[in-house]
C-alpha cells in the first residue's frame, strides 16, 4: 500500500459518509451540463430567435445566468461540505498525526481524497448528463414549442466545458481545504471523542434579539412595500436583519425553548419527553448552523422559484385574447385596405373560416372608454356570446375590462355621467342596465356600451398628435393552427415607423409566451432542484455526523429498556425536526417576500406559492421516510 | 546505555485554577529495557506518557529521546521522529476502520514511502510473530479486541521503532487476551530487543515489565525490580499499590 493507495480506501471504503457530498456534487455537475447542453444546442438559438428577442434573450441570459449561479453556489457548498468532513475526522487524522503524518503528507492526503471525489463526481455528472439528454432535450422541445424539434447531438462542447469547469472548482476547493484548520495540537485531536460535552447555553437577551430582529426585517419589507419607500438600503438591512434573526432563532432561541420546556417537570419527566428533550438541546446547539443554511438557501430557492414562475403567469393569463389577429389602425394610415386584404387572403388560402369585427372608442371626461352596441354585437356574435339590446339612448351596459375581469367584479354604477363635448351639447347621463364580463374588448378598464345614436353625437377626444385607431379584430376557430401565417403576415406587415398600424397575431404572441414559460419553468425547476439535493445534503452529512455518538447512546439507553417502538418514536421526532423545521423557517420567510410581491407588482402568486411549497414538502417527506428508515434499520441493527 | 531520559519534567494545565499535573519527574529508559509505568487514577501516568510521545509538550525540563530533543524538531522534522523513532499502542487501538488489518500495520511504513517489497516482507514476519497472518485482509470491524491489539503492536513496531509506547494495552481486553497481549510484548522485548514503556493500571500487565515506576500526585514516589520471580514481582507490585492507597482488588478502570 503506497500513499496513494491509502488515501484511494479511504475515500472507497467510506462511500457512505461521502455519499451525499457525492451525490450533490454529481447533481450540480449534471445540472450544469444540461444547461450547457441547452446552451449549446445547434439548433436552439435559431429556433429561439425566430419568436422574438426576448425568447433568446432569455434563453442565453437566463440559461447562462443560471449557470453561473449554480457553479457559484456549489463552490461554497462543496467547500463547506469539504471542511465539515475534516472536522468530523479529527481524531483520523490525530491517529495518523501520531503514527508521524507530516503536514506535508495531510495535505496531500486531503487533496487526492478531494480529488477523486471530484473527479468521480465529474464523471459521474456527465455521464447521468448525456443519458438524460434525449430525455431532457424532448421534455425542452415540449415545453418550449420548438416545432423542428431538438434532435440529439453529441454534446462535445458541453462536456468540455461541464469538465472544465468543474475540474477548477475541485482543484481549487481541495487547495483550500487542504490548507483550513490545520495547527490543531495532537492531543485535542486525539482526545476529540472523548471530551464531555458541556451544556448548551443560550442567552435570554440573544433569544429576544432573534425575534426582534425577525420582526423588525418583516416589518421593514412591508414598509419597503405599503409606505412606497423604494430604498435599497431599506431592503438590504431588512434582509439583513432577518438572515441575522434566522441565525440567533436556531442558535439561541431554539435552545432558549427547550431549555424552558425541561423546566415544566411534568412534561420532562414524562416517558420519553425526558430523552427527545435533553438530547434535542444538544442537537440543536450542533445542527443550529446547518439548520440556519438549509432554512436560508431554501427560502433563497422558494424566492427564486417564485418570481420566476409569476414572471411567466400574468402574460398566459392575457391570453384569454380570443382572436386570432388584432389590426389597429389609425385614421390616416394608407395601407390599412392593403392589410386587412392580405390578412384575408391568408385565411382564405389557408382554408381557414374568419369573422371580422371592428371597434371604435370614444371617451368620457373621466377617461371612461365608450363604445358602440352594433360594433359589441358583432364581436359578439363571432365569439359566439349573446347579444345585448338596449331600449334606447338612455340606457348602457358595462363591458367589463381586464382588470375587472382579473379581478372579477360584478357590482356597478346603476347610473354612468357621459360628460364629453357632444355634438349636439350638454351632458347625457344613462342608467346603467347590466356588466358583462365576456372578453370582447382587450381595454385594460371597463368599457361603456351605448346606442349607437347617442355613441354618433359623441364628440372625438382631442388629443394633440394622437388619433384614435380603429381595431379589427379577425376570429378564427383553429387559431392554434395560424402559427404559420401568423409568421408569413408578421413578416409581409412590417411594423409602421410611424406607429401608423399595428399588427398583433394571437398565434404569435401565445407561442412566445410558452417558451418564455418554458424556459422559465426549465431555469427554476433545475436551479430548484440543485438548491434542493444541496439542503437534503447538509442533513444526511449532519446526521451521519452524529450517528456513531447517537448508536452509543441508543444502545446504552436500549439497556435500560427502550422497546423497539419507543426507539423509534424518538428517532422519527428527532429527524422530523431537522428534517422540517427549516422548511418551515424557509415557507414562513418566503411566504412574507410572496405577500409582498403580490403587494407589489400585483402578480398572482398564490398558486405558484402553494405549488411550490407542496412539491418541496412532498419531495422532502419522501426523503424523510427514506432516511428514517435507513436510519432506523442501521440503529436496530446495531441494538440487536 | 540511555535511550530515553528526562529530567524535571513539570507539566502545568492553566486554568481558573492552575493545575500540577507533574512535578519533578525524573526517568531513564535504557535500550532494550521494559519499564513500565503505575500510579492510581489521576496520579499523572498518562500525562507522563503524553509527554515522552511528543503529544504533548512539558511545561518545563529536559526530555531526550535517542540523544535528540524532540521538541526542538520543527513540525515536519517531528512528524518524521514520530514516524521513524515512536511505536504507539493505546487502550482504544486507534486503528483506521477504513483499512485493512494489512493495511493499517503497513501504515507507519506507507507514511515513509517503503519499498512494497520490505513492507510485505515485514508485514508478513510481524503477522507470524503476533499471531495474525488469518485475518490480515479482514476490516477492523470483524476482529475482536485482543487480535485489535495485536494490530496494533504489529503497527507499533513493524518500522523497528527506537521506543515504544503503550498506554493500558491491556485497558479493553478480557483477562485472557489481556495475557495474551502482555506476553507478545515481553516476547518481542526480549527477541527484537525493543525499548518499551507502558502506562497502567492492573499488575498484572505491569508483571510482565523489568521495572516498574510508580508515581502518586503527580510525583516519583517508589520504583520496583523485577528480578528473576515473576509471581514475586507481581505480589511486589500489589503490595506497593496497596501502600499507594489504591485497593489490590481494584479493577482496572476506563479511564476518561
Amino acid at each position: 500500500m503506497n500513499f496513494r493507495q491509502f488515501a484511494f480506501n479511504n475515500v472507497l471504503r467510506k462511500k457512505r459518509t461521502y455519499a451525499a457530498h457525492f451525490m450533490s456534487s454529481a447533481f450540480a455537475v449534471m445540472i450544469f451540463f444540461i444547461y450547457a447542453v441547452l446552451l449549446y444546442h445547434p439548433s436552439l438559438q435559431g429556433q429561439l430567435a425566430a419568436s422574438g428577442d426576448t425568447a433568446s434573450l432569455l434563453g442565453t441570459m437566463g440559461l447562462k445566468i443560471s449557470q453561473y449561479f449554480i457553479f457559484i453556489f456549489s463552490f461554497f457548498f462543496l467547500l463547506y461540505s469539504a471542511g465539515a468532513f475534516l472536522k468530523v475526522r479529527k481524531r483520523e487524522f490525530g491517529i495518523l498525526m501520531m503514527l508521524g503524518m507530516s503536514d506535508k503528507q495531510r495535505n496531500r492526503l486531503v487533496f487526492i481524497e478531494n480529488m477523486i471525489i471530484g473527479l468521480v463526481s465529474i464523471l459521474v455528472g456527465i455521464g447521468a448528463g448525456i443519458l438524460f439528454t434525449k430525455l431532457f432535450l424532448l421534455v425542452s422541445e415540449r415545453l418550449l414549442m420548438l416545432e423542428e424539434g431538438l434532435p440529439f447531438y453529441v454534446p462535445i462542447q458541453a462536456v468540455w466545458t461541464t469538465a472544465g469547469a468543474f475540474l477548477l472548482l475541485f482543484l481549487v476547493i481541495s487547495l483550500l481545504t487542504s490548507r483550513v484548520g490545520k495547527r490543531h495540537q495532537l492531543l485535542e485531536l486525539i482526545k476529540s471523542d472523548e471530551k464531555p460535552r458541556e451544556e448548551p447555553k443560550a442567552s435570554v437577551w440573544l433569544s429576544l434579539l432573534a425575534l426582534v430582529l425577525l420582526l423588525a426585517g418583516y416589518g421593514m419589507v412591508f414598509y419597503f412595500v405599503l409606505g412606497r419607500a423604494f430604498s435599497l438600503i431599506l431592503l438590504s438591512t431588512a434582509i439583513g436583519c432577518v438572515v441575522l434573526g434566522t441565525y440567533l432563532l436556531f442558535t439561541q432561541l431554539s435552545v432558549y425553548a427547550i431549555r424552558a420546556l425541561k423546566k415544566k417537570e411534568r412534561l420532562f419527566f414524562r416517558k420519553i419527553n425526558l430523552l427527545t428533550l435533553s438530547d434535542l438541546a444538544y442537537r440543536m446547539r450542533d445542527n443550529a448552523n446547518m439548520f440556519f443554511m438549509v432554512a436560508t438557501v431554501t427560502a433563497v430557492a422558494f424566492c427564486g422559484i417564485g418570481s420566476c414562475l409569476a414572471m411567466g403567469d400574468p402574460n398566459l393569463s392575457e391570453k384569454e385574447n380570443p382572436y386570432a389577429f388584432t389590426y389597429t389602425s389609425h385614421s390616416s394610415n394608407e395601407d390599412e385596405r392593403n392589410h386587412l386584404g392580405q390578412i384575408e387572403g391568408r385565411l382564405t388560402e389557408g382554408g381557414f373560416s374568419y369573422e371580422r369585427g371592428s371597434a371604435y372608442f370614444k371617451y368620457t371626461d373621466d377617461g371612461l372608454a365608450v363604445a358602440k352596441l352594433s360594433d359589441y354585437n358583432r364581436l359578439a356574435e363571432a365569439l359566439g356570446h349573446e347579444a345585448e339590446t338596449l331600449s334606447g339612448p338612455g340606457e348602457a351596459i358595462i363591458a367589463s375590462g381586464v382588470a375587472s375581469r382579473a379581478n372579477k367584479v360584478t357590482s356597478f354604477d346603476p347610473v354612468a355621467a357621459i360628460v364629453p363635448e357632444t355634438a349636439n351639447g350638454g351632458a347625457a347621463e344613462v342608467a346603467v342596465k347590466k356588466r358583462t364580463s365576456s372578453f370582447i374588448f382587450s381595454q385594460y378598464s371597463d368599457t361603456l356600451v351605448v346606442a349607437d345614436e347617442l355613441f354618433d353625437t359623441l364628440a372625438e377626444r382631442e388629443i394633440e398628435g394622437w388619433e384614435e385607431p380603429t381595431y379589427y379584430y379577425y376570429v378564427v376557430d383553429d387559431w392554434e393552427k395560424t402559427l404559420r401565417i401568423a409568421r408569413e403576415l408578421n413578416e409581409s406587415i412590417p411594423s409602421s415607423e410611424d406607429g401608423q398600424y399595428f399588427f398583433d397575431a394571437l398565434a404569435l404572441d401565445w407561442h412566445k409566451d410558452k417558451q418564455l414559460n418554458g424556459m422559465l419553468l426549465i431555469i427554476s425547476v433545475l436551479v430548484g432542484v440543485v438548491f434542493f439535493t444541496f439542503a437534503a445534503s447538509f442533513i444526511y452529512f449532519r446526521l451521519y455526523a452524529d450517528l456513531e455518538r447517537d448508536e452509543k447512546q441508543y444502545q446504552m439507553i436500549s439497556k435500560l429498556g427502550l422497546s423497539g417502538k419507543e426507539l423509534n418514536k424518538l428517532v422519527t421526532r428527532q429527524l422530523t425536526l431537522m428534517f422540517f423545521l427549516p422548511l418551515a423557517m424557509a415557507m414562513i420567510h418566503s411566504g412574507v417576500a410572496f405577500i409582498n410581491i403580490k403587494l407589489l407588482v400585483q402578480f398572482p402568486m398564490l398558486g405558484n406559492a402553494i405549488g411550490i411549497y407542496v412539491s418541496f414538502f412532498l419531495i422532502q417527506l419522501i426523503y424523510f421516510f427514506m432516511i428514517r428508515w435507513r436510519y432506523l434499520r442501521h440503529m436496530q441493527l446495531k441494538l440487536s | 546505555m540511555e535511550l530515553l531520559k528526562a529530567r524535571n519534567l513539570n507539566k502545568v494545565y492553566p486554568g481558573k485554577v492552575a493545575y500540577k499535573a507533574l512535578t519533578n519527574i525524573d526517568l531513564t529508559i535504557n535500550k532494550g529495557e521494559f519499564v513500565g509505568i503505575m500510579g492510581p487514577s489521576g496520579s499523572g501516568k498518562t500525562t507522563l506518557l503524553n509527554m515522552v510521545s511528543t503529544i504533548d509538550r512539558p511545561t518545563s525540563g529536559e526530555l531526550r529521546i535517542g540523544g535528540e530533543d524532540p521538541y526542538e524538531l520543527s513540525r515536519e522534522k517531528l512528524a518524521h521522529f514520530r514516524r521513524r523513532e515512536l511505536g504507539f499502542v493505546f487502550q482504544s487501538f486507534n486503528l483506521l476502520d477504513t483499512l485493512t488489518v494489512r493495511e493499517n500495520i503497513v501504515l507507519p511504513l506507507t507514511l515513509d514511502g517503503t519499498d512494497l517489497n520490505e513492507m510485505k516482507r515485514r508485514t508478513a514476519y510481524m503477522a507470524e510473530k503476533l499471531g495474525i497472518a488469518e485475518i490480515l485482509d479482514k476490516r477492523t470491524y470483524e476482529i475482536s479486541g485482543g487480535q485489535a491489539q495485536r494490530t496494533a503492536i504489529a503497527r507499533a513496531l513493524i518500522h523497528q521503532p527506537k521506543l515504544v509506547l503503550a498506554d493500558e494495552p491491556t485497558g479493553n481486553l478480557d483477562s485472557k487476551a489481556a495475557r495474551d497481549v502482555m506476553e507478545l510484548m515481553g516476547k518481542l522485548n526480549k527477541e527484537e530487543n525493543t525499548t518499551m514503556m507502558l502506562v497502567t493500571h492492573d499488575a498484572m500487565a505491569a508483571s510482565y515489565c523489568d521495572r516498574v515506576l510508580f508515581i502518586k500526585d503527580g510525583q516519583f514516589y517508589t520504583e520496583i525490580h523485577c528480578g528473576d520471580n515473576r509471581p514475586a514481582f507481581y505480589q511486589k507490585i500489589i503490595n506497593v499499590l496497596a501502600l499507594l492507597g489504591g485497593n489490590e482488588n481494584e479493577f482496572s478502570t476506563v479511564r476518561v
